[in-house]
């Protein structure tokens, strides 16, 4: 998975992924979750994704200490971006190197 | 012998000291001129060579005329903008303008002379078979001369050969320069060091515990992805795009209100450089005035103001400057639009981290208060309100605001000093707002943006008392606002949280605060 796809989960719940980051070799995602005709809402969920043979696994982050981490590794990442958008470097294909 | 109308193009070609490409162009095009003739070629008027290099020249002094007007219109309308009343500007732009159309002109009609000389020269020799090979190959050697000479323009001048004149221009297009390369080192070290503070946080952020969990797991809800989609073909192209091209005005709205208020939060709650979202303000101002949107971004520029010790922002040319340092040119508000994925993703993602640090604070706030009760204070009579009725309560508070207000002790609270008044006036209204919230379990689950504006003078007068008198600096310290309790680790902490509630203040009730 990588961010800027829309995901669909195994309950048809769909998420947009919208940053990434691998922390200590576990990949994690910051989503907005989508309605069914993939508008966005105001729910966001962090998540970590696995890969078990050919199957790919998001698992939703419950611990608190965990997501206030990822949050302000997101946070930052944000900044990040703008910096992207005003030197024209932002773009969907970028895989993160952290 | 060969005569050109050169004589513009080697006084210019002297100033570069490349002369001598023009004297073997000479040269080669007389061997070239004799070898036409050499066959008895009877059919033209006008020398082809003459004709083809004389275009040739003319086509090259046009376009070194071409490229200082161009620069001198640069240098004009960057004066204009620092001058915008000076009608003189207008007509010396109006003049420029004129002649570099002139040498457009002359530049299409030139390289269109040349390109008719090429063929004829071409054709020329075409009908010359046993001097063909020899002709093409000294017409390659001049198109070649000429093409070199061509480029020798953009090439510096030798200085010594310079006019007064243009050695004044050339000084002030290379502090113009030094002053574009100055700006672009800003933005690199800018950009170095929100890296580096990038690091430093998520470094210290990830502490034993956090490293312990990642190592040995924490708790996840699993879930099976079953299908995934390229997200920039079907929502920012079906949704997004239209959204924003129909909504440019809420567009601005969302990414100044949102985005900017995640970067500008982002940078005070993890200490990243504030000389960022100020460079975007004053990028996105302009703009922003155009539609009437300048107020709420300058809401945060006052912030900023207060942030930045020594930074000051123009109003009227949009720009800030921190220390010695100007920012501008910078347009992100631009890269925004022309991005539009970007501009999505960006609110997007700064709207969620918005909402997502609220609830983080929500719950800290939470696991303190609950820390809170485990613990009770036993307070002196005279500062214990919970027996108090609510209108009891109230009379009380309006009592302590008004001594407080005043300064002046009323004979009732003789054997108090002012500061334990005040403290009197900060359990009995925290007292009160706890009951409010009690009422209203809403009103206290976001942050500081509920409090009112008594709650909120309150709040920056306690953590004004508590920077001061924080003598134990290395000691935690507990505060309670509006009723929630928030452990203080330091006098940065404290001074942050006076920041946050002040720019609160200032956007909610207006004034300023400092």
């Amino acid at each position: 998975m990588k961010k800027g796809q829309i995901i669909t989960l195994e309950d048809n719940e769909k998420y947009l992924l919208l940053m990434d980051t691998m922390q200590e070799g576990h990949k994690f995602f910051y989503a907005n979750k989508l309605t069914p005709d993939e508008k966005t809402t105001s729910e966001y969920e962090y998540f970590e994704e696995t890969v078990e043979g050919e199957d790919t696994y998001m698992e939703i982050v419950m611990d608190e200490e965990i997501k206030e981490f990822l949050h302000t590794v997101f946070t930052t990442d944000l900044l990040d971006m703008a910096l992207d958008i005003e030197t024209g470097n932002f773009s969907f294909e970028d895989d993160d190197e952290n | 012998m060969l005569t050109f109308e050169i004589e513009e193009l080697r006084k210019t070609l002297e100033k570069y000291d490349t002369t001598d490409k023009l004297d073997l162009l000479v040269t080669k095009a007389n061997e070239l001129n004799d070898l036409i003739y050499s066959t008895g070629y009877t059919g033209v008027i006008e020398n082809p060579i003459v004709t083809y290099v004389n275009n040739y020249a003319k086509y090259c002094v046009i376009a070194l005329e071409h490229f200082k007007l161009t620069r001198e219109i640069k240098d004009l309308a960057k004066k204009k903008e620092e001058n915008p009343e000076d009608q003189t500007i207008d007509e010396k732009m109006s003049h420029a303008q004129a002649s570099l159309d002139l040498a457009m002109e002359g530049l299409v009609k030139y390289k269109s002379n040349k390109e008719k000389s090429k063929e004829y020269i071409n054709s020329t020799i075409a009908e010359q078979p046993d001097k063909k090979e020899q002709a093409t190959e000294k017409f390659a050697e001049i198109e070649t001369l000429c093409s070199q000479i061509g480029h020798e323009f953009n090439k510096k001048p030798s200085p010594e050969k310079m006019t007064h004149e243009e050695l004044l221009i050339a000084y002030k297009n290379l502090l113009e320069e030094n002053k574009e390369l100055k700006l672009q080192n800003d933005s690199i070290n800018a950009r170095l060091e929100a890296l580096e503070a990038k690091q430093k946080v998520i470094d210290e952020k990830k502490n034993q515990s956090i490293l312990s969990k990642l190592k040995n797991g924490f708790k996840k809800v699993k879930k099976k992805v079953i299908a995934v989609k390229d997200f920039t073909v079907g929502f920012v192209k079906d949704k997004a795009v239209p959204f924003i091209k129909n909504h440019k005005k809420a567009t601005i709205a969302i990414l100044a209100t949102i985005a900017l208020a995640g970067v500008v939060g982002s940078c005070v709650a993890y200490g990243t450089p504030l000389a960022i979202p100020a460079r975007i303000i004053s990028a996105m101002w302009h703009p922003f005035k155009l539609v009437g949107l300048e107020g709420p971004l300058h809401s945060i520029n006052e912030f900023l103001i207060g942030k930045l010790g020594n930074g000051t922002f123009d109003l009227i040319k949009g720009t800030w400057t921190i220390g010695s340092k100007t920012v501008n040119n910078m347009n992100i508000f631009e890269m925004v639009l022309g991005n539009l994925p970007a501009a999505a993703i960006l609110a997007g993602t700064g709207y969620g981290l918005f909402k997502g640090g609220k609830r983080l604070i929500k719950w800290s706030k939470k696991r303190v208060k609950d820390h809170k009760k485990e613990e009770p204070e036993s307070l002196p009579p005279a500062y214990n309100f919970e027996n108090f009725s609510d209108e009891e309560l109230e009379n009380k508070i309006s009592e302590l605001e008004a001594i407080l207000d005043s300064g002046e002790i009323t004979p009732e609270y003789k054997d108090f000093s002012l500061d334990q008044i005040e403290e009197m006036f900060n359990i009995a209204a925290g007292e009160q707002e706890y009951r409010q919230n009690l009422n209203n379990p809403n009103n206290n689950e976001d942050n500081f943006e509920s409090l009112n504006k008594r709650s909120c003078k309150k709040a920056m007068r306690k953590l004004t008392k508590l920077i001061k008198k924080w003598t134990d600096k290395t000691k935690p310290q507990e505060i309670n606002i509006n009723g929630e309790y928030f452990m203080i680790n330091n006098v940065d902490e404290a001074k942050q949280l006076y920041d946050e509630i002040s720019y609160i203040y200032e956007l909610k009730f207006g004034g300023r605060t400092r």
